[in-house]
């Protein structure tokens, strides 16, 4: 099942989506909320602490 | 030798004990422990508890399995990871598979020795995977209708898209703590979200990329967006790319027109956009801040929307002092707020105002007006 939801924030819209596993219980509508807080909570943190670029060959793939 | 996964189990005589959480083992793999001693090749069983063909006599211990030299997944073969319980997942060596899927489990992908992952599929994460690996990652598939669904687990690594005729949608929003490329293929946000540090296109292949969402790019640096190879690069859809470094970072959109696309100044740090580029809008979401404009190259777009504050101003400028950048636009009328404005040259059609702005130099084609222009006139009259 798959759960679509998006927050609009100072950084712009995040668009996520929540996927459960098909022979898995669903998660209680609370807990689905706080699972999209958590994601949008992960995602701020990313912008406001980046993780430092790494050093790649940009040519090779 | 070809290592593989590791996983913890135990072998008495042919029959292998899969501890604490496993990978599911296909017939013919074959087991060694992590020592190198044979267990021998799986020919039969299922999760947990297998056969194996030789056997042995092993207690407790961690194992390898389809490494050192056995059949390790091919890009024919679809790995699939459905333990309930949780375990770590080793990566180590030159990696392949069809589709990865991990559904069920709390499963840690960490970094072996120097490893590389190839996809030829669909990628698909159960929320709660935790990806350490430093494994580039690169999606391969040459056939249309693959997925990336990682649910919310951020991706350490790089990922590149590099599959001649294939095409990816994200079905999740995607994290990328390192750089992501496109180098063949077609791929779609699929209205999700997606953050990297840096992001490029830099080949000449053939290639395009929908941006119907919101992406981040958080790195700083000269090759934040790099989007410079041309030709064979396409780039659709309405989204906005914000990129959001406290650092001076780069936008170089001049493979492919971006006119549909939305830059947004989204950090402190000074934005240079680079080479001539086509965009729908410039916008910010911080302020203070600077956008600098390439110094004798025209910059089009179809929307100007940078906006400053009361004492935080919006710095647009030319790369090279005293050397105009040109901005054109079409039609329509341009009204910025709180602006300062140097080295710009105004032009294209639109009628560009500037209010509340500050007439710094070198400026051609922009009205300015307001609070902060009339001041100046008075102080001007005034001396």
């Amino acid at each position: 099942m798959k759960i679509e939801f998006e927050f609009e924030t100072q950084y712009g819209k995040f668009a996520d989506a929540l996927w459960f596993p098909e022979d898995q219980p669903i998660p209680s509508d609370t807990e689905i909320e706080a699972m999209k807080q958590q994601r949008l909570t992960d995602w701020l943190a990313i912008i406001e602490a980046p993780p430092a670029p790494e050093v790649v060959d940009v040519t090779e793939v | 030798m070809v290592p593989g996964f590791s996983f913890t189990g135990s072998c008495s005589g042919t029959t292998l004990q899969v501890l604490g959480g496993g990978p599911v083992l296909p017939v013919g793999f074959t087991v060694r422990t992590t020592a190198g001693s044979l267990i021998g090749t799986v020919t039969g069983g299922t999760y947990p508890t297998y056969t194996v063909t030789p056997g042995g006599t092993f207690g407790t211990q961690l194992m390898d399995a389809g490494g050192q030299g056995a059949a390790v997944p091919t890009l024919a073969d679809s790995v699939f990871f459905q333990s309930t319980a949780s375990f770590t997942v080793t990566t180590t060596g030159a990696l392949n598979c069809l589709d990865l899927t991990v559904s069920a489990g709390v499963h840690t992908f960490a970094t072996g020795t120097s490893p590389t992952l190839s996809i030829y599929g669909s990628m698909t994460l159960v929320s709660g995977t935790v990806w350490t690996t430093t494994a580039s990652k690169t999606f391969r598939a040459t056939s249309t209708g693959k997925t990336i669904t990682t649910n919310g687990t951020q991706l350490n690594g790089s990922v590149t898209f590099s599959g001649v005729g294939g095409a990816w949608t994200l079905g999740s929003a995607l994290t990328v703590n390192a750089l992501t490329s496109w180098a063949n293929g077609t791929f779609s946000d699929g209205g999700y979200s997606l953050t990297t540090v840096t992001a490029n296109s830099v080949v000449t292949t053939t290639r395009s990329v929908d941006i119907t969402s919101t992406w981040l790019v958080t790195g700083g640096g000269s090759l934040c967006w790099n989007f410079s190879g041309t030709p064979g690069l396409s780039v659709t859809g309405n989204g906005t790319v914000s990129l959001t470094s406290a650092s001076p970072k780069t936008f170089n959109g001049s493979g492919a027109s971006h006119a549909t696309i939305t830059l947004n100044q989204g950090g402190s740090g000074e934005l240079t956009i680079s080479g001539a580029t086509t965009l729908f809008n410039i916008t910010n979401t911080v302020q203070p801040a600077t956008v600098i404009f390439p110094a004798s190259t025209t910059t089009t777009v179809s929307n100007f929307n940078l906006t400053g504050t009361v004492g935080s101003l919006i710095t647009i400028t030319s790369s090279s002092a005293g050397l105009a950048a040109t901005l054109s636009k079409a039609s329509g009328t341009v009204t910025v707020n709180y602006l300062s404005i140097k080295d710009s040259t105004a032009t294209g059609g639109a009628s560009w105002n500037a209010v509340n702005s500050t007439n710094v130099s070198g400026n051609t084609g922009w009205n300015f007006g307001g609070v902060i222009a009339a001041v100046s006139t008075f102080l001007l009259m005034f001396i």
